[in-house]
């Protein structure tokens, strides 16, 4: 007989997608946001061609360009803009556009610098707009082209600071809504003294409390959220590691 | 009111409406089933406020009126009468009760006002639409097996049912899916669906609707909205809210890239996984699947009862691989599974399997397997 170990078995669960709330409605606005959410929802009467938001990983920059993107109809530029002569086209008629994770494709792909420069003038010489949204300042962009460095420089930034408590729990509660999870605000109120205070420590619990529920057909209980919170603290795993280093959180 | 009606008729359709109708009810209404006597008709309601069911039935109306009475009271009653008995019914005591009368059999039953009956209301809906009767049973049965019972993600306690096209051909879809499993079934788009929204309809409106058309009910008329759905057959109307909740993508969790394929006889795979699971343990139920080429070994193992094999033949010439189940899960989907040859078409041991009808083109089955 073919060899047989006995080890616990696991169900696995379907990878089923979720769809993140994106509207303006959908944001929670704090202390710690409401100068960027004021950018956003003075468009289109900003006083420059453009602005960079800035902040941390998971503190709302893709939900807040969304709801611009939604205001403005930018065309959202992505690698392919590289190739293609559609970002230019769309920046030479004045329409708005959207990049995001600047600072990481900067790092990674530096034919950004001289394409981005492009686009921006282009932009703004059409009377467009540019967004733009990075985890850091320009400061500490990859940047070589100097014109690319000024023009960075010159343009208006709106941050999004670390959350405080009243916005840690909101999003808390929109990691659960946006899964259509239900559960009780003993759960919330427990986990958020016990959690690091951040916007992807968040995240990824309510993924995994998500995910370890649906595994075991257990209801997402307190009890359950303490073991994972043990579990997280003494064992991150290389899918919380990853993600940890992963840009575009999509919070 | 009063009517006169055959036992086997009244109790025919009180069977139809009562299943609705909760054990225990907070507001005492909800216990009732609304009785109206007009123009020869006999016309039967219950609700749960989330279903409604109404049936009519011909019955002899010397006075028209209407008044509610306990619903499961009233269908013991007349379930326990003998067969070719004529029931009289006669509202009484001004209004508070009715009297029931069958041969030397005398009941009184209390009653509440017709007036305070809750109506739930099926009008406004925006697309309407025949379907056969075969073919909803087919996208029940196929499906409602892997509808979630987990009230957390109550998006999944029912089956969304919508409207597809794909390669230019108009397909009407039913999917259910409990996060471990999924099951779908497809067929031609009916005329007048085109452009229905998708709609969850829930576990205990599905389970009511399958009970009432698997007598000899031919097609049924369909009406829904966003929020409403509405089924009519025969004498039947039954309406009900939809889930209000978002149905997942579920095709992005069907894999398009899995290249081996097994094919084997689908009464000698579910007759060996049913033998071989019945040493797998209670909890897990868990079967290991050692797949090579021509054969496949199933093995379930428990530290309490020992262990079980068995080699079946099979259509395969990929390379080995094994994958672990939930029995009860294969046994579920294999059950469904009508033609000669059930296939399998796999990816690796982590990954999602998909399960076909090799006589079915219409049915798809995704199963997760279990780490083994």
């Amino acid at each position: 007989m073919t060899e047989f170990p006995v080890i616990k078995p696991r169900q696995l669960s379907l990878d089923l997608p979720f769809r993140t709330a994106r509207g303006r409605e959908d944001f929670t606005v704090a202390e710690c946001n409401k100068l960027a959410v004021g950018w956003v929802d003075r468009w289109p009467d900003w006083p420059n061609a453009g602005l960079i938001l800035h902040g941390p990983e998971g503190c709302g920059k893709s939900h807040l360009a969304a709801v611009w993107q939604g205001k403005s109809k930018a065309m959202v530029l992505d690698d392919r803009a590289l190739d293609t002569s559609a970002g230019r086209a769309a920046a030479d008629r004045g329409d708005a556009l959207l990049l995001e994770d600047v600072d990481v494709r900067l790092a990674v792909v530096p034919a950004w610098q001289e394409a981005l420069l492009h686009l921006y003038d282009a932009s703004r010489l059409a009377g467009g707009a540019i967004l733009l949204t990075s985890r850091t300042l320009p400061s500490a962009w990859l940047i070589d082209l100097p014109d690319l460095q000024s023009r960075m420089a010159a343009l208006p930034k709106a941050e999004i600071a670390l959350p405080d408590d009243r916005l840690l729990e909101a999003v808390m509660w929109k990691q659960f809504n946006d899964r259509q999870l239900k559960v009780e605000q003993d759960l919330v109120r427990y986990v958020l003294p016990r959690i690091e205070r951040s916007f992807p420590a968040i995240r990824r619990f309510v993924d995994r409390l998500d995910k370890i529920s649906e595994e075991r057909r257990q209801k997402p209980t307190r009890p359950l959220a303490a073991v994972l919170l043990k579990d997280m603290t003494d064992f991150p795993s290389a899918e919380d590691a990853r993600k940890c280093g992963h840009h575009g959180s999509g919070t | 009111m009063k009517i006169s009606i055959e036992r086997a008729a009244l109790f025919r359709s009180l069977a139809h409406v009562q299943s609705v109708v909760e054990r225990r009810n907070a507001i005492p209404i909800l216990s009732n089933v609304l009785m109206q006597a007009r123009g020869g008709m006999l016309k039967l309601n219950t609700t749960d406020m989330d279903t409604s069911i109404i049936d009519s039935v011909e019955a002899y109306v010397t006075m028209e009126g209407g008044t509610t009475a306990p619903a499961h009271t009233l269908y013991d009653i007349v379930r326990k009468l003998p067969d070719g008995a004529h029931v009289d019914i006669t509202l009484e005591d001004g209004g508070n009760q009715i009297s029931l009368r069958a041969g030397r059999s005398n009941f009184t039953l209390s009653c509440l006002p017709e007036d305070d009956f809750p109506t739930l209301q099926g009008d406004d809906l925006s697309h309407e639409f025949t379907i056969g009767a075969d073919d909803l049973r087919a996208m029940i049965e196929r499906t409602r097996f892997a509808i979630s019972s987990e009230e957390t993600r109550y998006y999944l306690n029912g089956i969304y049912w919508h409207a597809k096209e794909e390669n230019g051909v108009k397909l009407m879809r039913a999917v259910a899916t409990d996060g471990h499993r999924l099951a779908r079934l497809e067929m031609p788009l009916p005329d007048g669906a085109e452009g229905m929204p998708g709609v969850i309809v829930p576990k205990k409106t599905v389970d009511t609707l399958y009970r009432l058309i698997a007598e000899d009910v031919t097609s049924v008329h369909v009406g829904l909205s966003e929020h409403k759905i509405r089924f009519a057959f025969d004498n039947i109307v039954l309406t009900s809210k939809l889930i209000d909740g978002t149905f997942p993508d579920y095709e992005r969790v069907i894999p398009a890239g899995n290249d081996k394929t097994m094919a084997v006889e689908t009464r000698l795979f579910r007759e060996a996984v049913d033998r071989v699971s019945t040493i797998s343990s209670e909890k897990s139920r868990a079967v290991k699947l050692v797949l090579a080429e021509g054969s496949l070994m199933l093995q379930a193992i428990s530290p309490d009862a020992g262990s079980a094999t068995e080699e079946l033949e099979i259509a395969y010439s990929s390379s080995e691989m094994e994958i672990g189940f939930n029995s009860v899960y294969l046994l579920d989907i294999a059950k469904q599974i009508e033609g000669e040859e059930i296939k399998f078409e796999l990816a690796d041991s982590g990954s999602p399997t998909i399960i076909r009808d090799m006589s079915d083109d219409g049915a798809l089955y995704v199963l997760m397997p279990m780490r083994v």
